[in-house]
Protein backbone atom coordinates (compact mmCIF):
# COMPACT_ATOMS: atom_id res chain seq x y z
CA UNK A 1 0.00 0.00 0.00
CA UNK A 2 1.64 3.54 -1.13
CA UNK A 3 1.28 6.46 1.03
CA UNK A 4 -1.46 7.73 -1.23
CA UNK A 5 -3.84 5.34 -0.37
CA UNK A 6 -2.86 4.79 3.37
CA UNK A 7 -3.90 8.79 3.17
CA UNK A 8 -7.45 8.17 1.05
CA UNK A 9 -8.37 5.91 3.71
CA UNK A 10 -6.82 7.84 7.07
CA UNK A 11 -8.66 11.35 5.23
CA UNK A 12 -11.94 10.54 5.37
CA UNK A 13 -11.70 8.01 8.61
CA UNK A 14 -10.49 11.25 9.97
CA UNK A 15 -13.08 13.57 8.50
CA UNK A 16 -16.25 11.29 10.06
CA UNK A 17 -13.95 11.09 13.50
CA UNK A 18 -14.05 14.64 13.83
CA UNK A 19 -17.43 15.48 12.72
CA UNK A 20 -18.70 13.22 15.58
CA UNK A 21 -16.30 15.08 18.20
CA UNK A 22 -17.92 17.82 17.00
CA UNK A 23 -21.27 17.28 16.87
CA UNK A 24 -20.78 15.24 20.45
CA UNK A 25 -18.84 18.47 21.58
CA UNK A 26 -20.82 20.58 24.89
CA UNK A 27 -18.62 23.24 24.48
CA UNK A 28 -19.07 25.93 21.97
CA UNK A 29 -15.86 27.23 21.87
CA UNK A 30 -13.58 23.92 21.46
CA UNK A 31 -16.69 22.98 18.91
CA UNK A 32 -15.19 26.32 16.81
CA UNK A 33 -11.53 25.23 17.09
CA UNK A 34 -12.51 21.75 16.14
CA UNK A 35 -14.74 22.84 13.12
CA UNK A 36 -11.86 24.92 11.92
CA UNK A 37 -9.67 21.72 11.85
CA UNK A 38 -12.23 20.26 10.27
CA UNK A 39 -11.85 22.81 7.59
CA UNK A 40 -8.54 22.47 7.28
CA UNK A 41 -8.48 18.61 7.09
CA UNK A 42 -11.70 19.07 4.45
CA UNK A 43 -8.91 21.18 2.27
CA UNK A 44 -6.91 18.21 2.06
CA UNK A 45 -9.17 15.99 1.11
CA UNK A 46 -10.13 18.20 -2.33
CA UNK A 47 -6.22 18.26 -2.91
CA UNK A 48 -6.48 14.68 -2.77
CA UNK A 49 -9.10 14.44 -5.48
CA UNK A 50 -7.64 17.03 -7.73
CA UNK A 51 -9.89 19.92 -6.94
CA UNK A 52 -7.43 22.87 -5.87
CA UNK A 53 -10.41 25.46 -6.47
CA UNK A 54 -12.55 24.07 -4.06
CA UNK A 55 -9.22 23.05 -1.61
CA UNK A 56 -8.74 26.71 -1.74
CA UNK A 57 -12.15 28.03 -0.98
CA UNK A 58 -12.43 25.74 1.54
CA UNK A 59 -9.26 26.49 3.39
CA UNK A 60 -10.03 30.00 3.34
CA UNK A 61 -13.78 30.25 3.61
CA UNK A 62 -14.66 27.08 5.61
CA UNK A 63 -11.85 26.78 7.95
CA UNK A 64 -10.70 31.05 8.16
CA UNK A 65 -13.42 33.19 7.26
CA UNK A 66 -16.36 31.01 9.01
CA UNK A 67 -13.87 30.35 12.15
CA UNK A 68 -13.59 33.80 12.78
CA UNK A 69 -17.56 34.44 12.44
CA UNK A 70 -18.10 31.75 14.70
CA UNK A 71 -15.79 32.93 17.03
CA UNK A 72 -16.94 36.58 16.81
CA UNK A 73 -20.72 35.50 17.18
CA UNK A 74 -19.79 33.05 20.37
CA UNK A 75 -17.86 36.74 21.97
CA UNK A 76 -20.99 38.16 21.49
CA UNK A 77 -23.13 35.86 22.68
CA UNK A 78 -20.68 35.12 25.64
CA UNK A 79 -18.69 32.15 26.75
CA UNK A 80 -20.15 31.26 29.90
CA UNK A 81 -23.77 29.44 28.54
CA UNK A 82 -25.08 26.60 29.61
CA UNK A 83 -24.00 23.85 27.97
CA UNK A 84 -26.58 22.74 25.45
CA UNK A 85 -28.40 19.26 27.45
CA UNK A 86 -28.47 16.02 25.31
CA UNK A 87 -31.93 14.83 24.14
CA UNK A 88 -33.58 12.29 26.37
CA UNK A 89 -33.74 8.82 24.48
CA UNK A 90 -36.85 8.20 23.94
CA UNK A 91 -37.07 11.40 21.94
CA UNK A 92 -33.50 10.58 20.00
CA UNK A 93 -35.33 7.21 18.37
CA UNK A 94 -37.14 9.82 15.86
CA UNK A 95 -34.29 11.75 15.04
CA UNK A 96 -32.05 9.02 14.81
CA UNK A 97 -34.99 6.62 12.61
CA UNK A 98 -34.68 10.32 10.09
CA UNK A 99 -30.90 10.43 10.12
CA UNK A 100 -30.58 6.90 8.92
CA UNK A 101 -33.53 6.79 6.35
CA UNK A 102 -31.87 10.53 4.95
CA UNK A 103 -27.99 8.90 5.35
CA UNK A 104 -29.23 5.82 3.55
CA UNK A 105 -31.16 7.19 0.43
CA UNK A 106 -28.22 9.80 0.09
CA UNK A 107 -26.21 6.75 -0.18
CA UNK A 108 -27.89 4.77 -2.33
CA UNK A 109 -28.50 8.14 -4.76
CA UNK A 110 -24.88 7.96 -4.76
CA UNK A 111 -24.02 4.57 -5.61
CA UNK A 112 -26.90 4.46 -8.12
CA UNK A 113 -25.18 7.50 -9.91
CA UNK A 114 -21.97 6.07 -9.49
CA UNK A 115 -23.15 2.68 -11.74
CA UNK A 116 -24.51 4.89 -14.42
CA UNK A 117 -21.86 8.06 -14.31
CA UNK A 118 -23.45 10.95 -16.49
CA UNK A 119 -20.44 13.47 -17.43
CA UNK A 120 -20.06 16.80 -18.60
CA UNK A 121 -16.45 17.01 -18.75
CA UNK A 122 -16.96 16.71 -22.48
CA UNK A 123 -19.30 19.06 -23.17
CA UNK A 124 -17.36 21.77 -21.19
CA UNK A 125 -14.09 21.24 -23.24
CA UNK A 126 -16.19 21.49 -26.33
CA UNK A 127 -17.21 25.33 -25.86
CA UNK A 128 -14.23 26.13 -23.54
CA UNK A 129 -12.88 28.56 -25.92
CA UNK A 130 -16.44 30.88 -25.76
CA UNK A 131 -16.36 30.89 -22.05
CA UNK A 132 -13.36 33.27 -21.79
CA UNK A 133 -11.13 31.42 -19.48
CA UNK A 134 -9.07 28.31 -19.93
CA UNK A 135 -9.54 26.69 -16.78
CA UNK A 136 -12.90 24.77 -16.90
CA UNK A 137 -13.62 25.04 -13.06
CA UNK A 138 -13.30 29.15 -13.88
CA UNK A 139 -15.60 28.53 -17.41
CA UNK A 140 -18.60 26.47 -15.64
CA UNK A 141 -18.57 29.05 -12.44
CA UNK A 142 -18.60 32.37 -14.26
CA UNK A 143 -20.47 31.14 -17.86
CA UNK A 144 -21.91 27.39 -17.96
CA UNK A 145 -23.43 28.07 -14.69
CA UNK A 146 -23.23 31.47 -13.82
CA UNK A 147 -26.47 31.37 -13.02
CA UNK A 148 -26.03 29.62 -9.13
CA UNK A 149 -23.00 31.78 -8.89
CA UNK A 150 -25.10 35.08 -9.35
CA UNK A 151 -27.48 33.52 -6.65
CA UNK A 152 -24.81 32.44 -4.13
CA UNK A 153 -23.58 36.33 -4.67
CA UNK A 154 -27.35 36.97 -4.32
CA UNK A 155 -27.73 35.08 -0.90
CA UNK A 156 -24.13 36.47 0.79
CA UNK A 157 -25.28 39.60 -0.18
CA UNK A 158 -28.46 39.04 1.17
CA UNK A 159 -27.19 37.96 4.47
CA UNK A 160 -24.18 40.53 5.05
CA UNK A 161 -27.53 43.12 4.27
CA UNK A 162 -29.88 41.28 7.05
CA UNK A 163 -27.11 41.02 9.46
CA UNK A 164 -26.03 44.86 8.83
CA UNK A 165 -29.13 45.97 9.32
CA UNK A 166 -30.60 44.01 12.49
CA UNK A 167 -26.72 43.69 14.63
CA UNK A 168 -26.89 46.75 17.18
CA UNK A 169 -23.88 47.80 18.36
CA UNK A 170 -22.86 45.71 21.48
CA UNK A 171 -19.55 45.69 23.08
CA UNK A 172 -16.83 47.91 22.82
CA UNK A 173 -14.07 47.60 20.17
CA UNK A 174 -11.15 47.47 22.61
CA UNK A 175 -9.26 49.97 21.19
CA UNK A 176 -6.07 49.03 23.10
CA UNK A 177 -2.85 49.65 21.06
CA UNK A 178 -2.48 47.09 18.54
CA UNK A 179 1.16 46.90 19.73
CA UNK A 180 4.59 46.91 17.46
CA UNK A 181 5.03 43.43 16.17
CA UNK A 182 1.22 43.22 14.99
CA UNK A 183 1.51 47.04 13.51
CA UNK A 184 4.38 45.69 11.31
CA UNK A 185 2.47 42.39 10.57
CA UNK A 186 -0.21 44.79 9.32
CA UNK A 187 1.62 47.61 7.92
CA UNK A 188 3.43 44.91 5.51
CA UNK A 189 1.33 42.16 5.59
CA UNK A 190 -2.11 43.10 4.68
CA UNK A 191 -0.73 45.18 1.66
CA UNK A 192 0.68 41.82 0.46
CA UNK A 193 -2.76 39.56 1.39
CA UNK A 194 -4.78 42.23 -1.05
CA UNK A 195 -1.93 41.85 -3.96
CA UNK A 196 -2.33 38.12 -3.72
CA UNK A 197 -6.16 38.40 -3.84
CA UNK A 198 -5.85 40.10 -7.05
CA UNK A 199 -3.38 38.04 -7.91
CA UNK A 200 -6.09 34.94 -7.51
CA UNK A 201 -8.48 36.81 -9.80
CA UNK A 202 -5.93 37.13 -12.72
CA UNK A 203 -4.90 33.71 -12.38
CA UNK A 204 -8.64 32.23 -11.75
CA UNK A 205 -9.38 32.70 -15.60
CA UNK A 206 -6.28 29.91 -16.14
CA UNK A 207 -5.41 27.99 -12.90
CA UNK A 208 -7.33 27.71 -9.95
CA UNK A 209 -8.34 30.50 -8.18
CA UNK A 210 -11.27 33.29 -8.52
CA UNK A 211 -13.41 35.19 -6.91
CA UNK A 212 -14.08 33.10 -3.64
CA UNK A 213 -10.44 32.21 -2.73
CA UNK A 214 -9.62 35.88 -3.41
CA UNK A 215 -13.03 37.55 -1.45
CA UNK A 216 -12.27 35.51 1.07
CA UNK A 217 -8.32 36.54 1.75
CA UNK A 218 -9.57 39.89 1.35
CA UNK A 219 -12.26 39.64 4.47
CA UNK A 220 -9.09 38.05 6.17
CA UNK A 221 -7.08 41.20 5.59
CA UNK A 222 -10.17 42.61 6.59
CA UNK A 223 -10.51 41.17 9.81
CA UNK A 224 -6.95 41.51 10.41
CA UNK A 225 -7.31 45.66 9.98
CA UNK A 226 -10.12 45.80 12.48
CA UNK A 227 -8.49 43.58 15.36
CA UNK A 228 -5.76 45.98 14.90
CA UNK A 229 -8.11 49.19 16.36
CA UNK A 230 -7.77 50.83 13.01
CA UNK A 231 -11.07 52.42 11.99
CA UNK A 232 -10.42 52.12 8.10
CA UNK A 233 -12.57 49.41 7.07
CA UNK A 234 -15.37 50.62 9.33
CA UNK A 235 -14.56 54.33 9.17
CA UNK A 236 -15.09 54.21 5.21
CA UNK A 237 -18.02 55.99 4.60
CA UNK A 238 -21.45 53.73 5.17
CA UNK A 239 -22.50 54.05 1.48
CA UNK A 240 -19.23 53.23 -0.16
CA UNK A 241 -19.53 50.43 2.09
CA UNK A 242 -22.74 49.59 0.87
CA UNK A 243 -21.91 49.92 -2.75
CA UNK A 244 -18.81 47.93 -2.44
CA UNK A 245 -21.59 45.08 -0.81
CA UNK A 246 -23.74 45.24 -3.70
CA UNK A 247 -21.02 45.91 -6.34
CA UNK A 248 -20.99 41.76 -6.97
CA UNK A 249 -24.21 41.29 -7.45
CA UNK A 250 -24.91 44.59 -9.55
CA UNK A 251 -22.29 44.11 -11.68
CA UNK A 252 -23.32 40.50 -12.44
CA UNK A 253 -26.83 41.49 -12.69
CA UNK A 254 -25.67 44.36 -15.13
CA UNK A 255 -23.78 41.65 -17.18
CA UNK A 256 -26.96 39.20 -17.39
CA UNK A 257 -28.94 42.04 -18.68
CA UNK A 258 -26.38 43.02 -21.21
CA UNK A 259 -26.08 39.55 -22.61
CA UNK A 260 -29.91 39.52 -22.99
CA UNK A 261 -29.01 42.16 -26.16
CA UNK A 262 -26.91 39.50 -27.68
CA UNK A 263 -28.44 36.21 -27.07
CA UNK A 264 -30.02 35.00 -23.89
CA UNK A 265 -29.69 36.74 -20.15
CA UNK A 266 -26.80 35.40 -17.87
CA UNK A 267 -24.98 34.59 -21.08
CA UNK A 268 -22.00 36.32 -22.24
CA UNK A 269 -21.11 36.54 -25.97
CA UNK A 270 -18.45 34.98 -26.44
CA UNK A 271 -15.50 37.74 -27.74
CA UNK A 272 -16.39 39.79 -24.84
CA UNK A 273 -16.33 36.83 -22.21
CA UNK A 274 -13.02 37.06 -20.78
CA UNK A 275 -13.38 40.90 -20.24
CA UNK A 276 -16.87 40.49 -18.45
CA UNK A 277 -15.43 37.51 -16.71
CA UNK A 278 -12.64 39.72 -15.54
CA UNK A 279 -15.25 42.45 -14.35
CA UNK A 280 -17.18 40.24 -12.43
CA UNK A 281 -14.70 38.50 -10.86
CA UNK A 282 -13.16 41.92 -9.34
CA UNK A 283 -16.33 42.49 -8.28
CA UNK A 284 -17.37 39.73 -6.70
CA UNK A 285 -14.03 39.92 -5.22
CA UNK A 286 -14.76 42.99 -3.38
CA UNK A 287 -18.08 42.30 -2.48
CA UNK A 288 -17.65 38.77 -0.61
CA UNK A 289 -14.56 40.35 0.91
CA UNK A 290 -15.90 43.51 2.62
CA UNK A 291 -19.56 40.80 2.92
CA UNK A 292 -17.25 38.81 5.60
CA UNK A 293 -15.91 42.09 6.99
CA UNK A 294 -19.03 43.43 7.18
CA UNK A 295 -20.09 40.10 9.18
CA UNK A 296 -17.47 39.41 11.19
CA UNK A 297 -17.50 43.27 12.41
CA UNK A 298 -21.79 42.94 13.06
CA UNK A 299 -21.33 39.62 14.93
CA UNK A 300 -18.57 41.12 17.32
CA UNK A 301 -20.86 43.80 17.83
CA UNK A 302 -18.72 46.41 16.18
CA UNK A 303 -20.74 47.78 13.57
CA UNK A 304 -24.47 48.26 12.98
CA UNK A 305 -25.41 51.00 15.10
CA UNK A 306 -26.09 53.59 12.56
CA UNK A 307 -25.32 56.51 15.46
CA UNK A 308 -21.88 54.77 15.84
CA UNK A 309 -22.11 54.99 19.29
CA UNK A 310 -20.30 51.84 19.89
CA UNK A 311 -16.73 52.47 17.85
CA UNK B 1 19.24 13.61 -8.64
CA UNK B 2 22.20 12.38 -6.32
CA UNK B 3 21.80 9.78 -3.89
CA UNK B 4 23.14 11.68 -0.73
CA UNK B 5 20.93 15.07 -1.44
CA UNK B 6 18.02 12.52 -1.16
CA UNK B 7 18.88 11.55 1.88
CA UNK B 8 19.36 14.76 3.31
CA UNK B 9 16.21 15.90 2.15
CA UNK B 10 14.40 12.86 3.53
CA UNK B 11 16.25 13.49 6.46
CA UNK B 12 14.69 17.31 7.07
CA UNK B 13 11.56 16.16 6.63
CA UNK B 14 11.79 13.73 9.21
CA UNK B 15 13.12 15.56 11.33
CA UNK B 16 10.37 18.27 10.29
CA UNK B 17 7.75 15.71 11.41
CA UNK B 18 9.00 14.94 14.52
CA UNK B 19 9.08 18.84 15.31
CA UNK B 20 5.55 19.01 14.32
CA UNK B 21 4.73 15.74 16.52
CA UNK B 22 6.95 17.40 19.17
CA UNK B 23 5.07 20.52 19.22
CA UNK B 24 1.64 19.15 18.96
CA UNK B 25 2.30 17.27 22.34
CA UNK B 26 2.94 20.47 23.72
CA UNK B 27 0.14 22.07 22.88
CA UNK B 28 -1.59 18.89 24.54
CA UNK B 29 0.09 18.51 27.38
CA UNK B 30 1.64 21.86 28.41
CA UNK B 31 0.26 23.48 31.55
CA UNK B 32 -0.64 27.24 30.56
CA UNK B 33 -2.06 29.20 27.51
CA UNK B 34 2.04 30.95 26.78
CA UNK B 35 3.61 27.82 27.11
CA UNK B 36 1.17 26.37 24.41
CA UNK B 37 1.78 29.33 22.48
CA UNK B 38 5.35 28.44 22.58
CA UNK B 39 5.11 24.76 21.51
CA UNK B 40 2.63 26.22 18.85
CA UNK B 41 5.02 28.44 17.62
CA UNK B 42 7.78 25.81 17.52
CA UNK B 43 5.79 24.40 14.80
CA UNK B 44 5.68 27.20 12.49
CA UNK B 45 9.18 27.91 12.97
CA UNK B 46 11.43 24.86 13.35
CA UNK B 47 8.95 21.70 11.63
CA UNK B 48 7.83 24.34 9.09
CA UNK B 49 11.51 25.34 8.53
CA UNK B 50 12.84 21.86 8.29
CA UNK B 51 10.06 20.58 6.12
CA UNK B 52 10.70 23.54 3.72
CA UNK B 53 14.71 23.10 3.98
CA UNK B 54 13.60 19.31 2.92
CA UNK B 55 11.42 19.93 -0.34
CA UNK B 56 13.31 22.84 -1.40
CA UNK B 57 16.36 20.33 -2.25
CA UNK B 58 13.83 18.76 -4.39
CA UNK B 59 12.88 21.10 -6.30
CA UNK B 60 13.89 21.19 -10.07
CA UNK B 61 13.97 25.00 -10.41
CA UNK B 62 15.12 27.56 -7.93
CA UNK B 63 11.83 29.29 -8.39
CA UNK B 64 10.10 26.95 -6.89
CA UNK B 65 12.05 26.53 -3.95
CA UNK B 66 12.14 30.48 -3.51
CA UNK B 67 7.96 30.11 -3.55
CA UNK B 68 8.47 27.40 -0.53
CA UNK B 69 11.23 29.95 0.89
CA UNK B 70 8.49 32.45 1.04
CA UNK B 71 5.73 30.41 2.45
CA UNK B 72 8.07 29.40 5.19
CA UNK B 73 8.75 33.58 6.22
CA UNK B 74 4.92 34.58 5.55
CA UNK B 75 3.83 31.86 8.03
CA UNK B 76 6.98 33.16 10.09
CA UNK B 77 6.06 36.51 10.71
CA UNK B 78 2.21 35.49 10.87
CA UNK B 79 3.07 32.96 13.32
CA UNK B 80 4.96 35.58 15.64
CA UNK B 81 1.82 38.26 14.74
CA UNK B 82 -1.02 36.28 16.04
CA UNK B 83 1.31 34.64 18.85
CA UNK B 84 1.88 38.10 19.97
CA UNK B 85 -2.03 39.25 19.53
CA UNK B 86 -3.00 35.87 21.45
CA UNK B 87 -0.38 36.83 24.57
CA UNK B 88 -1.43 40.44 24.42
CA UNK B 89 -5.36 39.32 25.11
CA UNK B 90 -4.26 36.94 27.10
CA UNK B 91 -2.13 39.28 29.51
CA UNK B 92 -4.98 42.08 29.35
CA UNK B 93 -7.12 38.92 30.73
CA UNK B 94 -4.93 38.72 33.39
CA UNK B 95 -4.59 42.17 34.47
CA UNK B 96 -8.37 42.66 34.38
CA UNK B 97 -8.91 39.47 36.57
CA UNK B 98 -6.00 40.62 38.95
CA UNK B 99 -7.59 44.13 39.27
CA UNK B 100 -10.70 44.32 41.23
CA UNK B 101 -10.84 41.06 43.17
CA UNK B 102 -7.41 41.76 44.17
CA UNK B 103 -6.91 38.21 43.68
CA UNK B 104 -3.41 37.04 41.91
CA UNK B 105 -4.24 35.73 38.15
CA UNK B 106 -2.64 32.30 37.75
Amino acid sequence: MNAGTLMDLILPLGLVVLAEIILRQRRAAEAVAQFMVFGLLMAVAWVRVDAPDLALTEAAIGSGVTGALLLAALRRIGPHREPTRPLPSPARLPVYTATLLLGGALSWALIELWSDPVSLTAAVDARLAESGSSNPVAAVILNFRAYDTFLEIGVLLLSALAVYTLAGSRGRRSLEEPGPVFQFYLSRLAPLFAIVALYLVWIGSRRPGGAFPAGALLSGVGVLVLLGASPWPLGLHRKVVRYLLVAGFGVFLFAGLWGGRYGAMLTLPPEQAKAWKLLIELACMLSIGFSFTVLFACCAGWLGDESGEGT
Amino acid sequence: MEMPLHYLSNALVLAGIFFLFASALGVLRFPDTLSRLHALAKADNVALGCIVLGLMIRQPNALLALKLVLIWSVTQISSAASGFKLAQQIRARALREQRPGGESAP
